[in-house]
């Protein structure tokens, strides 16, 4: 049994990691410049390595990283067999296959491959930095700062999460009851006898949990009345609906402004009203809430600071955010981008140490 | 029940009775009886009787969650649950099942016992307060924490009181909750039970199929017939005539003592005079074997493992373990939860993890094999494992089809796996769907599918779980028959009744080693955690069960 | 032959003016040859005309004539910018449906069809045009030049007819575009709109230095693996560096050190971190 870490120990508020994480995502799709690219993902490696929590998803970010490198392998691989090739640096020349209307293979050139490296590490890091937030914050911690009103979607999702490992488990005993009855357990036609006990097994699991759920008060709400109900419904199914086509009109250009963001603050106020008058009627409360004190503040504004500094980098130097290659070129290191990819490793050093689980078992 | 009722007693049963739709018999036929504040009332009833429908009753689960009729009333601490859903019980009567962690909702042990005041919008302080409360009472606050899928089984049902004491509720149901733990488990449990009922003043209404542990402690029984009907009354009262009742109530009817006694520490007192008789027929104490056990030569080695391992990850479940199994003998794997009992039968098998060490298993034809090289299904036919959870072999929607199915698997003549069933569990209707059928009848059936291959060697893994008394005795019958005819047979269990009358031999693993072997009278009287009631009574006589009393007695004239 | 093409490149030039003048249309470049690919770029406010050697894409031809800015996400294979315009892009990401540059192809004196396959795809055949429009999506605003004029030309092969003539043939041809020569018509040319027309015209001086040494020495067209001459790499390279001087800031190796160094630094220290837990663990 180990002693929790510092004393002051605490799990940060998970809405300051997702907030940090986005900035830094955003930060890195602004830019395909692949020294920027690759500082942001050292720094959300940084932050993960010194404030991740000991719980099972918080061990997960090096698949997160497992799977960043094999898009990158991905991307360059599907450049070579069916991208484009350009670039004047011919590496090699592989046989080219011609197809009607696609030509697979041909000629290598390092300009290509760079450039398709470089997208693939743009990708890669914006799965670093997704990957960074569910080590960072619990998820479930993340769904207890949801608004009442969708508490049960909530519950619905941390009961998902929960249930899938058991799931898997239950596969593997039922196949391995199969194997007891002399059956290899492999090919199409085992496939259907695993799957209906486990299925049964799924569905005794979710009615004994729904009703333990029950019998211990999930659920409990206040009367409504039908008019309440109504305006809830309309106030945040309108909310969405307006929220979705703000979101579209900010996206295509070739819309409407009107359309754009007042749209989506709009439709997003009203959700909001729906989901304040909705929660009205749950009753309940939380355990131990997180606070969100300076060191929330401080985590959040890190990564915006580096989303806000790309961002203007952009508007002003575009060119610096890119990798040259057509003619191939070293990178540029612009001064702005990194000072605020820098600045997004803050939660390495000001965030509180998270408390570090005891076992069970000795 | 007599007197006025209490209108506001914890619970109130007043002619209830409970059908299902696809039942033709009611589940509760009639039911009355009333609870007093502070009683531990123990629920006893056959497999599939109504002791879950009357528990779920209680908190309306039954019948708002699970569908079906109840007629009557049914009131809790005054709240008709007529018009009281579960959920709005919540905070008046806290329910725990079988499963600790089919029921958990969150993560961690702290978020565990939070969530029913989160539900029931408890302020912070307030909830925070009594989660401290209550990791101090159930002594878990060492686990606060802890993942809940990484606590033993005694810790995980302990932390699902828990999570439904912090809502101080009055009264506690609980639906066997000690039938999926080991002995130490199922004792931290049902101390922890016993000293709420002290300390607290909880009145607690439990079901259990071990009545050993706790029908010493209960207050009053509820038996459940399997007609529906209910009858109540003190413990002694109760076990003097029901069918359902601990080796020990067996030997006290059988001795005529009155009182009857309900714990070894009673029966011991009256049992000074029948332990002189058994002691002057037998012999010196700690000397010569009972009479009356019934003894068949054994055969050749059927099964040999040397030094096998068995490692999980980095855990090592099983640690150069020698064993060997003979034919015509029955060894019963003993050890606590996580002893590597399980993972020693699977690695037997030969279908198991086994890191290191060999398994020889001998054909019939006399040739020596390892099981883990041979394909599933001609392994079958050397070696057999019903695992723990036997309906997992089960896939087929009727017994029909599953039996002839089984004959095709195993190329056994057409019926003889229904032949097979029927010598273990007669007049089980074809047509029936196996989830349907009770835990005797499933595991019946998922032994005879596993003899149509009709192995030398067969290996159970747990297979008491769920089975009541007559069920338990019926095992013990096939599996002694199955010995008699000639198969070398391992069981492991937790359940040390069933070991004293299957057992010739027990192994007690710990830590993944043997640590002691031997026949299954010297391992069990030796030891005080493995020793049946009827040993602990008789001590020193080495007896195990009533029937080698019976046969000392009947030499000895009657008692 | 040199004293031909340079002939007929002055009399392309002089037509192509000639006819600029009085009517606006910008015809006055198209190809005087049947090997050559006209490319005629509608910047909106003005349009121009040019002829350029053919090759194996309509990418590479357009290179040949213009400064051409691909998106980061998509190089070489997407027009983001020609000469400089849309000057308000970053090319960063695909161009927006309102604001890009449409690529159209048409038989000489045909209509215009808007290509199905992509700038880099399209195989322009020898004599055809190529057309690019800037806009949402409509096409050149003049039509295709209509075809050569029927010139004393030494080529052998009836190239007036519509048909397209058989690419090798017309190999030793010494018809040669007049290449790059380009001129620009600003009809109605406001003085906002003339940097791109003064953009446009920026390889214009090249034709009087570059054409004549090259010209004559490679067949326009047929050669598939298309390398290009030694012209072609000096326009790719004036190209190139127009395209460094107006839009990207690259590095040089020292920032790439200092950039390395960096991700390097934090590397480390997550590393370190990482170790250290798992040895606490």
């Amino acid at each position: 049994m180990r002693t929790a870490g510092s004393p002051l120990a605490r799990h940060l508020h998970p809405v300051a990691w997702w907030v940090w994480a986005i900035g830094l995502a955003v930060a890195c799709s602004r830019t395909s410049n692949p020294l920027l690219l690759l500082l942001a993902v050292t720094v959300a490696c940084l932050v993960v390595a010194a404030k991740r929590g000991s719980s099972p998803w918080a061990r997960a970010f090096r698949l997160y990283l497992v799977l960043g490198a094999v898009i990158i392998v991905l991307r360059v691989l599907l450049h070579v067999v069916v991208g484009y090739k350009l670039g004047s640096t011919r590496l090699y020349t592989l046989p080219s296959v011609e197809l009607p209307g696609i030509t697979l293979l041909g000629p290598l050139y390092l300009e290509g491959l760079l450039a398709a490296a470089v997208e693939g590490l743009r990708l890669a890091s914006l799965i670093a930095c997704i990957g960074a937030a569910n080590a960072l914050a619990n998820p479930k911690r993340l769904l207890r700062a949801l608004p009442s009103a969708l508490h049960e979607i909530g519950t619905a999702v941390v009961i998902s999460v929960t249930v899938a490992p058991q799931l898997a488990e239950s596969v593997q005993r039922v196949r391995r009851a199969r194997v007891l009855r002399g059956e290899g357990g492999t090919g199409l036609r085992s496939v259907g006898r695993v799957a209906l006990p486990v299925l049964q097994d799924t569905l005794d699991r979710s009615l004994s949990l729904a009703s333990a759920m029950d019998s211990r008060g999930y659920g409990r709400r206040t009367e409504q009345s039908p008019a309440t109900r109504r305006v809830t419904a309309a106030l945040t199914l309108t909310g969405l609906l307006g929220a979705g086509i703000g979101m579209y009109g900010l996206l295509d250009s070739t819309a409407p402004a009107a359309i754009g963001l007042p749209m989506l603050v709009l439709g997003l106020a009203l959700s909001a009203i729906g989901l304040r008058v909705g929660g009205r009627s749950v009753q309940r409360s939380v355990y131990r809430p997180d606070p969100w004190a300076l060191p929330e503040w401080l985590v959040a504004a890190s990564g915006l600071l580096a989303a806000v500094l790309v961002v203007v980098q952009s508007a002003r130097a575009p060119g610096t955010l890119v990798l040259p290659v057509d003619p191939l070129a070293a990178p540029a290191l612009p001064l702005l981008p990194v000072l605020g990819i820098l600045v997004a490793a803050l939660p390495a050093f000001v965030a509180p140490d998270p408390p570090v689980a005891r076992r069970g078992e000795p | 029940m007599s007197g006025p009722v209490d209108p506001h007693a914890p619970v109130v049963f007043d002619r209830v009775t409970i059908r299902y739709a696809d039942r033709p018999r009611p589940a509760l036929r009639a039911a009355s009886f009333a609870l007093q504040e502070g009683e531990l009332v123990v629920v006893t009833g056959r497999t599939g009787s109504g002791k879950s429908t009357l528990l779920g009753a209680v908190n309306g689960t039954v019948p708002h969650f699970t569908g079906g009729h109840l007629s009557g009333r049914v009131s809790v601490f005054g709240r008709d649950t007529r018009n009281h859903r579960p959920r709005d019980l919540a905070g008046v009567v806290g329910v725990v099942r079988q499963d600790p962690l089919a029921g958990f909702v969150t993560d961690t042990v702290e978020e565990e016992l939070a969530y029913t005041l989160e539900q029931l919008a408890l302020d912070p302080a307030a909830m925070r307060r009594r989660v401290e409360e209550v990791l101090d009472l159930l002594g878990i606050a060492d686990l606060r924490d802890a993942p809940l899928r990484d606590l033993s089984g005694g810790q995980q049902q302990r932390v699902a009181i828990g999570s439904v004491l912090t809502a101080s509720p009055r009264l506690l149901v609980l639906d066997e909750p000690t039938s999926a733990l080991d002995p130490t488990g199922a004792e931290e449990v049902l101390a922890t039970l016993s000293r709420l009922v002290h300390d607290l003043g909880l009145t607690v209404l439990l079901s259990e199929h071990r009545l050993e542990r706790i029908v010493g402690a209960a207050d009053r029984v509820i038996e459940v017939h399997d007609d529906g009907t209910v009858s109540d009354g003190r413990p002694s009262d109760v076990m003097a005539t029901s069918a359902l009742a601990p080796p020990v109530v067996h030997l006290g009817r059988w001795a005529g003592w009155d009182p009857l006694p309900l714990t070894v520490r009673d029966a011991r007192r009256a049992a000074t005079g029948l332990r002189a008789d058994l002691s002057r027929n037998l012999g010196a104490p700690g000397g010569a074997q009972v009479a009356g056990v019934e003894t068949h030569p054994l055969g050749p080695e059927r099964l040999i493992a040397s030094a096998v391992s068995v490692t999980h990850g980095t855990v090592a479940a099983v640690r150069s373990v020698d064993l060997s199994l003979r034919d015509g003998e029955l060894a019963v794997l003993m050890g606590r939860n996580g002893s590597g009992k399980s993972s020693l039968l699977w690695a037997l098998h030969g279908s198991g993890t086994r890191s290191d060490g060999a398994v020889t298993v001998v054909t019939a034809t006399g040739a020596r094999v390892d099981p883990a090289a041979e394909a599933p299904r001609t392994r079958r036919g050397h070696v057999g494992l019903v695992p723990q959870s036997a309906p997992d072999l089960l896939y087929l929607d009727s017994v029909h089809a599953e039996c002839q199915q089984s004959d095709h698997e195993s190329g056994a003549a057409p019926g003889a796996t229904r032949a097979t069933l029927d010598r273990l569990a007669p007049g089980i209707p074809d047509d029936h769907h196996p989830r349907d059928l009770s835990e005797g009848q499933q595991l019946a059936l998922v032994l005879a599918i596993q003899l149509s291959a009709s192995p030398g060697a067969l290996l159970l893994d747990e297979p008491t779980r769920g089975l009541d008394y007559p069920g338990k005795a019926a095992l013990a019958t096939v599996l002694r028959d199955l010995a008699a005819g000639g198969t070398a047979l391992a069981v492991a269990t937790h359940d040390v009744e069933f070991a004293a009358t299957a057992a010739d031999r027990v192994v007690v693993l710990a830590e993944g080693k043997v640590v002691a072997d031997g026949p299954a009278t010297d391992i069990l009287c030796d030891s005080p955690a493995f020793a049946p009631q009827v040993a602990k009574v008789l001590a020193p006589a080495r007896v195990l069960r009533l029937d080698q009393v019976l046969g000392a007695a009947t030499r000895l004239g009657a008692p | 032959m040199r004293l031909v093409a340079r002939f007929v490149a002055v009399a392309g030039l002089v037509l192509a003016g000639g006819l600029a003048l009085p009517g606006g249309a910008a015809q006055a470049a198209a190809c005087s040859n049947t090997t050559g690919v006209t490319v005629v770029i509608d910047y909106g406010s003005s349009s121009s005309t040019l002829c350029a050697a053919d090759d194996t894409s309509a990418m590479k031809v357009l290179k040949k004539v213009a400064t051409v800015v691909s998106p980061v996400q998509y190089p070489g294979t997407v027009v983001c910018k020609i000469n400089s315009v849309p000057s308000d892009q970053s090319c960063q990401r695909m161009p927006p449906a309102s604001a890009y540059w449409a690529f159209f192809h048409a038989p000489r004196g045909g209509s215009w069809t808007y290509s199905s396959s992509g700038v880099a795809d399209y195989d322009p055949a020898p004599g055809s045009v190529i057309g690019f429009a800037f806009g949402s999506g409509g096409a050149p605003s003049s039509p295709p030049p209509a075809k050569a004029a029927p010139k004393p030309s030494p080529s052998p092969s009836p190239s007036s007819s519509s048909s397209r003539p058989p690419a090798p043939k017309p190999k030793p041809a010494s018809t040669t575009p007049p290449r790059p020569s380009s001129s620009s018509s600003s009809a109605g040319a406001k003085p906002g709109t003339t940097s791109a027309a003064g953009s446009v015209t920026r390889p214009g001086p090249r034709p009087s230095t570059t054409a004549p040494g090259s010209t004559t020495t490679t067949a326009p067209s047929g050669t598939t693996t298309g390398t290009t001459p030694s012209t072609d790499s000096t326009g790719d390279g004036a190209n190139a560096a127009a395209a460094r001087a107006d839009s990207t800031d690259s590095g040089s190796p020292t920032t790439l050190l200092a950039g390395l160094g960096l991700v390097g630094l934090v590397g480390a220290g997550a590393a370190y971190l990482a170790i250290r837990r798992r040895a606490a663990s």
